[in-house]
């Protein structure tokens, strides 16, 4: 079941990603709204350059920060992905807190909304890091993020900010800015 | 109605589970039909199983965990639950949780406690609101009358069954209920409610928005609640009524700083029956009719600092005043408590959490109820200190947490309360833990200072009189624990605690000798051991989306052994055995029938207590063992607007559920209808 969930879910995203905008209830119903930020946040990756410095670990890690909104068929879908050339590995920090050393491992952040009130001190603490970070808080692209996935009418739809995502060293591609709602930082979304 | 009361009144609980097949029956029948009609869209206020077991929660470590990944047994009530339980009380919505046992006393009295020692002035357990704590050592237990909040800003209950001393220090014995309000961002809109039946009143909040960084609320709330009956379905007059009135202040200041402050004042009048001991009455009581005058209010700060993405820092004050005047006890209590917290990813796999915290209360009692304090006044220092670190291994599959809070009271002097708890992740479905944890139960006032007169006996011109003991030490507890969960995708889940705990130095009487005459007095000792153990275990299991079943079972076994056993020993009082049920049950459905159509039955099971031990009743009541089904249908024709009416021990005319353990009058509940209205704007 979760192959052909993960089959149908990969051919529309891909879909999405290269054509046309992509209506949750188009998917199949098993597939649920965290299933599909999951695989979102994990697409963005392959769409995202790192430098190389970043990429000298055997895994790529696709960290958890706060309250774990993915639930198991979410993380099936995205665990033990190939990205880059290696494989993604889960790690949750569900206190919230992320100790420095883990920053190295972390390459994907997703930031859950139960760090709704702490954004601005998690980007501050990854302000150099290479990190891809990726929320469902309202206004985190414009708030030092970079991608903010948002719900409208059932629809997941994805605001980038590329400032942010320059001034951390990576490098994002056009095709994925094109499908994007660009942001700038306290600037509300610009069409 | 009439006719449909004699109808279900003549229900036994063979013809009671009959129904229920029926409901259930009827509900696959010609629900599923009308779910398919149903618009696809699903309230996304129903949480999946999924969510359930990964629902955030704070009270067992004092850091953010995953539920399923909490190694501690614990239960969440959500606001969802609060709402289609259709409960109107704190206390009521308790009995959503496993394990605890809450029983009504009176129209305004609950006794409510998990894993045994249950009465009117339970204080094994600790009750928290939003970080304050409602049940001090200072006055015994909680009152849970004067604990309300407008229902519909609780965001959840969290409880734990099990000790939680290691990080919330003495009394968190038995269990933790945390009761976590709604921060302001999430109460933005205008919102009135209506409830009628057995209890009538009315509830207001109104939300605003300060730019980004700001949000508040205002409540006010008054509710009159009926009164129950005697045995023979007399009103017992125990009418009482009470108004409130609060707001909560949540700023976010800055990137790093963010405070909340909030505050509450209430004030009600209960009427009672109270059966207190009489010398020139044959019987030995006289049975009056009182009211207690009970008022409160308070105020909380908190500061939260994240200084790194690896520290966070928080701070929290308060203050509180209590007041309550009747003829059982005339008591007032000032509060300042500080708490101060800081947690820390020391690195990736070792997260260290500690914190200290002292409160101070002033406390005044006059002599003129039953219940007599000398002296007078008592001020209390409570200075603490916790220490706890978890501990991760092999990828993150296997956690340790080690921690003890140290604590100096004015009472008991140092107490150290450690912890070691382990959980591990055997796969994405399956989880186990144990835990082995010292804790203990700081005597309250009364049980060092009281003189409490609770029997008489005419032929001699004689009361029998409790007397605290200023060398009545804490009761200890090693607790060890074991619990395993499982769930399956989106449709199962089971969770399974087991416990065994040795109690030592339980309060216990000894007969002193008498000094005056007239006065038989009986002293407050540590004289008993006991040992418990129990099981309780929950399943959740959601066939199809628009139908969620809650099964729940406990069970309880205490086994005592008078250890200061003399000529002179005069049992434990209030007693330490027979206050509980053994077993309890409760399953509870819920059906989205259409839309904008919700369904919802509940039945609940509990053990008789037999022999449960009562002074001034006219007769030894027993309990027996109950059955309680309540019904609601909930219907929301608008998004701004919810109606719902309901049944509450639909099944039975009265019941006895509980017995206070002084001046006792036997009052028992009652079926009830009620009706809730909701509008948002």
């Amino acid at each position: 079941m979760n192959k052909i969930v993960r089959g149908v879910t990969n051919k529309l995203l891909i879909c999405h990603l290269i054509l046309c905008p992509l209506s949750a209830q188009a998917l199949d119903t098993e597939t649920k709204e965290d299933t599909i930020k999951a695989i979102y946040s994990y697409k963005f990756g392959k769409f995202t350059e790192w430098p190389t410095s970043k990429l000298n670990l055997n895994s790529m890690g696709f960290c958890i920060l706060g309250t774990n909104p993915f639930g198991q068929s979410a993380l099936d879908a995205i665990e033990g992905k190939p990205i880059k050339g290696k494989t993604l590995h889960i790690k949750f920090f569900a206190s919230g807190l992320l100790s420095s050393d883990a920053l190295p491992e972390c390459h994907i952040l997703f930031v859950s909304q139960s760090e709704k009130h702490r954004v601005q001190t998690i980007i501050d603490a990854l302000h150099y890091q290479s990190i891809l970070t990726v929320s469902d808080i309202e206004g985190f692209s414009g708030n030092g993020g970079m991608v903010t996935l948002i719900n409208i009418e059932n629809q997941i739809r994805f605001e980038i900010n590329p400032d942010n995502v320059k001034k951390a060293g990576l490098l994002m591609s056009s095709k994925l800015l094109g499908l994007a709602v660009i942001r700038h930082n306290g600037l509300e979304p610009s069409p | 109605m009439v006719a449909c009361s004699n109808v279900f009144s003549s229900f036994n609980t063979t013809s009671l589970i009959k129904l229920h097949i029926m409901l259930f029956c009827w509900l696959v029948l010609y629900g599923f039909p009308l779910a398919l009609y149903a618009d696809n869209e699903v309230d996304l206020s129903e949480m999946s199983i999924e969510e359930l077991m990964n629902q955030k929660v704070v009270t067992a470590s004092r850091t953010e965990q995953n539920l399923s990944d909490t190694a501690s047994a614990v239960f969440v009530i959500s606001q969802n639950d609060i709402r289609r339980s259709g409960v109107n009380s704190i206390p009521d919505a308790l009995r959503l949780a496993p394990g605890l046992h809450v029983a009504k006393i009176d129209s305004s009295k609950w006794a409510v406690t998990s894993r045994g020692f249950n009465g009117r002035f339970a204080n094994n357990l600790l009750v928290l609101i939003d970080g304050r704590t409602l049940s001090s050592s200072n006055s015994a237990g909680v009152f849970w009358e004067t604990q309300d909040r407008v229902l519909e800003d609780i965001e959840r209950i969290e409880v734990i069954r099990g000790p939680g001393a290691s990080v919330w220090g003495a009394n968190a014995v038995n269990g933790i209920i945390n009761i976590i309000t709604k921060n302001s961002t999430d109460t933005q809109e205008s919102m009135v409610s209506l409830i009628g039946g057995d209890r009538n009143g009315i509830s207001a909040r109104q939300g605003w928005q300060f730019a980004d960084e700001g949000s508040a609320r205002v409540y006010a709330k008054f509710f009159r609640q009926d009164g129950l009956v005697d045995e023979n379905g007399n009103d017992a007059k125990d009418d009482w009524h009470m108004s409130r009135g609060g707001f909560r202040l949540d700023w976010v200041a800055s990137s790093q700083h963010t405070f909340m402050l909030q505050g509450d004042a209430y004030g009600g009048q209960i009427e009672q029956r109270l059966n207190l001991p009489s010398i020139t009455s044959s019987s030995a009581i006289n049975s009056v009719l009182d009211t207690a005058d009970t008022q409160g209010a308070n105020l909380l700060a908190r500061w939260e600092y994240s200084q790194s993405l690896a520290s966070r820092l928080s701070t929290q004050l308060y203050y509180e005043n209590l007041r309550r005047d009747d003829r059982i006890e005339n008591e007032q209590h000032n509060t300042f408590d500080f708490d101060f917290q800081h947690e820390i990813a020391l690195n990736q796999s070792n997260e260290f959490t500690w914190g200290m915290g002292y409160r101070f209360s002033a406390n005044e009692f006059a002599k003129s109820g039953l219940v007599r304090i000398s002296p007078k006044s008592h001020d209390l220092h409570l200075a603490s200190a916790f220490l706890q670190d978890k501990l991760t291994f092999f990828n993150q599959q296997l956690e340790l947490s080690l921690g003890s809070k140290f604590e100096y009271h004015s009472f008991s002097g140092f107490e150290y309360l450690p912890t070691i708890r382990m959980l591990w992740k055997i796969n994405a479905h399956q989880r186990v833990w144990a835990a082995v944890s010292r804790s203990t139960r700081v005597p309250s006032i009364a049980e060092r200072h009281a003189e409490i007169p609770f029997a008489a006996i005419p032929q001699i011109q004689s009361f029998v009189v409790l007397q605290g003991n200023k060398d009545f030490k804490p009761e200890t507890v090693i607790s060890y624990e074991l619990g395993y969960r499982f769930w399956s995708s989106d449709r199962f889940a089971f969770d399974l605690a087991v416990f065994y705990n040795k109690y030592d130095d339980l309060i216990f009487t000894e007969l002193a000798s008498p000094t005056v005459a007239g006065k038989i007095p009986l002293k407050i000792i540590n004289g008993e051991k006991a040992t418990t153990w129990g099981t309780e275990i929950t399943v959740n299991w959601h066939p199809f989306d628009w139908a969620r079943f809650q099964f729940s079972g406990s069970y309880l076994k205490m086994n005592f052994d008078q250890f200061q056993s003399s000529a002179l020993s005069a049992g434990s009082f209030p007693s330490n055995d027979k206050r509980d049920p053994e077993i309890q049950f409760s399953f509870r459905s819920s059906f989205d029938l259409t839309s904008s159509l919700e369904f919802d039955y509940w039945l609940r099971y509990v053990d008789a207590i037999p022999d449960i031990e009562v002074i001034n009743a006219n007769q030894q009541p027993s309990i027996n063992s109950y059955v309680a089904m309540d019904i609601r249908l909930g219907w929301q024709p608008l998004k701004e607007f919810q109606l719902a009416i309901g049944a509450r021990n639909f099944n039975d005319p009265q019941h006895l559920e509980y017995l206070s353990e002084i001046a006792t009058f036997p009052v028992q509940v009652q079926r009830n209808y009620y009706v809730q209205a909701k509008w948002t704007f």
